[in-house]
């Protein structure tokens, strides 16, 4: 089961909501999670760099996300 | 009533201090508290391990860094270690040690972008700056290093996405 890291400013309130370092192993909530991520504009990557358009169980490697950027 | 015919003796005489030089006296006395006060939040000692920031970061416009005043805030040092534990080790202490990591581009392998958390990412070529890319994270209460964080991945897993969201300036 992988672990969901998000970035830290912000990231104690989401990875509360996420439950998943809890225990939860409710994958469908956590498809449905990610996606809710995804469409707030954070990007989901593996740890080793690889961008997850979604989410699958198949993935062993944690997951970061990264909130959204702009051009400067 | 003695007391005060004798400040109204001593001003006649111009001895006493006028109120208009009590009140230079005061606020330069403020402003010499104020530029040591100063000194002393530069010379302050970072956490060992961290990496230094510019003063207009720390302290940068939002309320939330300048209630920090001599230290890095929590947020920053917790995006310190979230690097250190996801970046490869060569590139986390560089990043410890320079404040930049370097990342090759894949699209372009001849480019290399060098991300900083206090100043805006170069693109070198060839070892020469060739450019740069201005980004950043849409919601400004970010620390810097979640936006190297941020970059970092998107240049690694996403490139053409950073390309497109980056504003490029080119440097010859």
């Amino acid at each position: 089961m992988p672990t969901i890291r998000v970035m830290s400013a912000k990231g104690d309130d989401l990875l509360e909501k996420w439950d998943i370092d809890t225990g939860v192993e409710d994958l469908k909530l956590i498809s449905k999670r990610f996606d809710v991520q995804c469409a707030k504009g954070f990007s989901a990557f593996t740890t080793s760099g690889t961008r997850l358009k979604s989410f699958s169980p198949e993935i062993q490697e944690d997951i970061i996300f990264i909130a959204p950027l702009v051009g400067g | 009533m003695c007391e005060a015919s004798w400040l109204e003796n001593m001003m006649q005489i111009g001895i006493a201090p006028q109120p208009n030089a009590l009140i230079l006296i005061g606020v330069g006395f403020i402003a010499l508290a104020r530029i040591a006060s100063n000194l002393l939040i530069e010379n302050h000692e970072r956490p060992q391990g961290t990496v230094p920031l510019a003063r207009s970061v720390v302290y940068g416009r939002s309320e939330q860094f300048s209630r920090h005043r001599g230290q890095l805030p929590s947020s920053e040092l917790k995006a310190q270690r979230l690097l250190a534990e996801l970046l490869p080790r060569s590139q986390a202490r560089a990043y410890r040690r320079m404040g930049m990591i370097e990342i090759r581009s894949t699209l372009f392998p001849e480019l290399l972008y060098r991300i900083y958390p206090d100043r805006i990412t170069e693109v070198f070529e060839d070892g020469a700056v060739v450019g740069t890319a201005c980004i950043h994270t849409r919601d400004p209460l970010f620390p810097p290093t979640d936006r190297v964080l941020a970059e970092y991945f998107l240049l690694k897993g996403d490139e053409s996405s950073y390309l497109r969201i980056a504003n490029f300036s080119r440097r010859f």
